[in-house]
């Protein structure tokens, strides 16, 4: 052996040191680390200082004999596996080498000793020995492989228990198949249970939808996934894939079988959600975009703005707003908050907001409407539970009725300081508790504003409401009253912070009567009659006679008919923009389309214009490739004088 | 946010008419109250033909119209055309001052129009026509 274990250390004991030089010089060729001992007590502490692989012994030592010293050594559990070699004189009777085996010693040497012998026997020790310590540390060695592969296996067994993973082995010469544990659990067979052969086995799996049966995978001569269902003995049905792979001697095929019945649950439960989730955040949206954006009304004294700000976390509120205009001029203003996020409370938020319109289409007392609407969601929506303001302007006069559904109140802007309109409230909508109905009234005067929110405006986590009140009080304090963006100002003010809820802001500015307006609406006949209704307000606001606004009303309303009907093909959106100055007893009114001039056909008739010029003092008609513009010019003040009209061609 | 200064068209102000009918004497008489106007002008065709096929004669009672435009004076005048062409008869009630009356003199269609101030001297007319017929 060429290579010795650090430990193969031999002791040598004697307390003669001629002996010991001697078994020295014996040894040097062995190269092998020599320790030595002049006693038996010498010899045990240097035993327990080291390891050796052995003890060449002197058998006549005075006082610890050799006999005793191997005694002590086999005791020893440290020290007991050492060989020992007993060293003794030549004429030492037989007896004694028996009683040296009987303490343990593995051989028994005469001094004086015959160095090749000593040297045989003293290499063949220590191979033993090395090779003892090779050996435990292979056998350490294989125990810990085994305890990886038995850890291995049961992680095997476990990943494939978890994965619901089966491996099988088919061997075609003889029809039989193996498969490991979970192999049976899928097949719904007991473990030990031998299983049947493998045609057999894999025709209670259908492939392709049913049509092929299992045991055609078998025959597969590459490898393969085969998806299919799996018929156990039971009845149940499993959802199986098949994994089939020929070995390369072709005597043997591997495969899986995995059981992805409840990942494809799994998948659909989690599909179903994602869509049902998808489909929710759409219907929000459209929802939402339905809200946005109302119509501006005509009324020259009234700008309104509005903003909508949807939740930082994406969850869409039940914030909503709406601005109509009645017939006879005023305008409602309503926002409102439907309580809770999603689906639920945008469908609600909607519902609410279509009862509002077609409730304000036969009542306009505010204090009505709340009160109908709230009969309206303790019927129909007795999962919701809403605040709501709603608030009557009329232009010609600036009051204001307001009625008030548990939100908070409205906020002016234009006096000497901010004021809130904290008149005593009536419960949200949806609550049984009893009502009150008030309708409180106040005037905004010209060049204030009134903004209406929701909470998400002054609410913050963890803080009393009247804070909330009090900044948004302090922020907006400073802002112009008749900014055309006022909503955007006001939700802009509380970028900052962590907005959790949606924000809604409508704002109305009182503008007073002024000599100038200006509007814009959509090419549509239907937009004629409110168009009338604001104009005559606006002349009869600035000392129009009846019969003078009548005949300039008519005169503009023709010509707006007019561009709706021939500037813009059916079905094409667009718009037209009407222009109005007053200057002393005149007006001039400016009607602008941006469509191309098509001849009307087949409609016999066209007296709209030639009416609209006898009704005027001037109309001029400037038709252009980038649209049409007529302008009307009309005293409004004076009374008319008689019957009579021009006569014309 | 973007604003977008449109209107979606579901403002709730669209023109108000009421329309009466009824028979008198064998005369199919049509009442107006209210603002006519092209974008609700349909509420008035209807009734009309009907009254132009039960009756040879037909009286519109436009008194108490507050607004009309052309599209009015459009079926009035082909209405009246189409029962004259049948020996029939359309009797517009518009009276002196009112907004009726002014509209057809600022279309210049007075003259092709039979148009009286009462309800009932559009009636009396009527029987007189008959006799001379």
């Amino acid at each position: 052996m060429t290579e010795r274990i650090p430990s193969s250390r031999v002791l040598v004991v004697d307390d003669r040191e001629e002996n010991l030089a001697a078994l020295r010089a014996v040894l040097e060729p062995l190269h092998v680390p020599v320790v030595e001992a002049r006693s038996g007590e010498d010899a045990l502490r240097e035993l327990l200082a080291a390891e050796f692989a052995l003890i060449l012994l002197d058998v006549d030592m005075p006082n610890l004999n050799g006999f005793e010293t191997a005694d002590l050594v086999k005791r020893h559990p440290r020290t007991s596996h050492i060989p020992i070699i007993f060293l003794t004189a030549f004429d030492e009777p037989l007896a004694r080498a028996a009683e040296g085996y009987r303490f343990g010693a593995v051989d028994y040497i005469a001094k004086p000793c015959d160095p090749f012998i000593l040297r045989a026997k003293v290499r063949v020790f220590l191979d033993l020995h090395d090779q003892g310590v090779l050996l435990a540390r292979q056998a350490e060695q294989l125990e810990r492989h085994v305890e990886q592969l038995r850890v291995s296996r049961t992680a095997l067994a476990d990943a494939q228990r978890i994965a619901n993973l089966g491996s099988w082995e088919y061997e075609p010469s003889t029809g039989r198949v193996r498969g490991s544990r979970q192999f049976h659990e899928i097949f719904g067979l007991a473990d030990d249970t031998p299983l049947p052969v493998a045609t057999e086995l894999f025709a209670r799996v259908w492939l392709d939808g049913g049509r092929s049966r299992g045991d055609a995978l078998l025959h597969t001569a590459s490898r393969a996934n085969f998806e299919g269902e799996l018929r156990r003995p039971d009845g149940s049905v499993r959802h199986v894939v098949i994994h089939v792979e020929p070995r390369a001697d072709a005597l043997t095929m591997i495969g899986t079988i995995q059981d992805v019945t409840d990942q494809r649950e799994a998948r659909r439960a989690l599909d179903a959600v994602l869509g049902a989730l998808e489909r929710e955040r759409e219907l929000v949206q459209l929802f939402q975009s339905a809200v946005a954006a109302p119509a501006l009304p005509h009324a020259p004294e009234a700008q309104v703005s509005y903003c909508y700000r949807p939740a930082e976390s994406a969850v869409v509120g039940g914030d909503w707003y709406d601005v109509l205009e009645l017939p006879g001029g005023e305008i409602l203003l309503a926002i409102g908050d439907v309580a809770g996020h999603g689906l639920a409370a945008a469908s609600a938020m909607a519902e609410i907001r279509t009862a509002f319109r077609v409730l304000s289409m036969r009542e306009s007392r505010p204090a009505q409407i709340v009160e109908e609407l709230n009969r309206y969601v303790t019927r129909a929506r007795p999962d919701v539970f809403a605040t709501m303001l709603l608030l009557r302007f009329d232009p010609r006069t600036g009051t204001c009725t307001m009625s008030n559904a548990g939100h908070l109140p409205p906020l002016e802007l234009g006096g000497a300081e901010v004021t809130l309109h904290t008149y005593e409230l009536d419960p949200p909508l949806g609550t049984a508790l009893s009502r009150s109905n008030r309708e409180v009234t106040f005037t905004l005067e010209p060049d204030h504003t009134l903004v209406l929110y929701t909470d998400g405006l002054v609410e913050r986590r963890g803080e009393a409401l009247d804070e909330g009140l009090r900044r948004l009080t302090e922020r907006v304090a400073s802002m112009r009253p008749d900014d055309a963006e006022l909503a955007d100002r006001f939700v802009g003010a509380c970028a900052g912070d962590d907005l959790r809820d949606d924000v809604a802001v409508l704002s109305l500015h009182h503008r007073g009567a002024r000599p100038v307006m200006s509007l814009t609406l959509p090419a549509d006949i239907r937009e004629v009659a409110p168009l009338r209704t604001t104009v005559r307000r606006w002349l009869h606001a600035f000392g129009g006679a009846d019969d003078d606004v009548e005949d300039t009303v008519l005169a503009l309303c023709e010509v707006v008919a007019n561009a709706c009907i021939h500037a813009y093909a059916p079905g094409v959106d667009g718009t037209i923009r009407v222009d109005g100055v007053i200057e002393g007893d005149d007006v001039r009114l400016t009607v602008a389309d941006d469509g191309k001039w098509r001849p009307e056909g087949g409609r016999v008739g066209g007296h709209g214009l030639r009416m609209a010029a006898a009704a005027t003092r001037e109309l001029s008609i400037d038709r252009e490739d980038g649209g049409t513009t007529v302008v009307i010019s009309a005293c409004f003040k004076t009374t008319r004088r008689d019957e009579s009209v021009p006569s014309r061609p | 946010m973007t604003r977008d200064q449109t209107f979606d068209g579901t403002r709730p102000a669209a023109p108000a008419a009421r329309i009466d009918e009824s028979t008198v004497g064998g005369a199919a008489v049509v009442a107006v109250d209210g603002e006519l106007d092209v974008g609700n002008i349909d509420v008035l065709r209807r009734p009309l033909v009907v009254a132009a096929q039960a009756s040879d004669t037909v009286v519109m009672d436009l008194s108490a119209v507050t607004y009309l435009d052309s599209s009015s004076i459009s079926l009035l005048v082909a209405e009246s055309a189409g029962l004259r062409a049948r020996r029939a008869e359309l009797r517009i009630v518009a009276p002196a001052g009112g907004r009726a009356r002014r509209v057809f003199a600022l279309s210049g269609v007075e003259r092709g129009l039979a148009l009286f101030e009462t309800v009932d001297a559009a009636l009396a007319a009527r029987r007189e026509g008959l006799d001379l017929w």
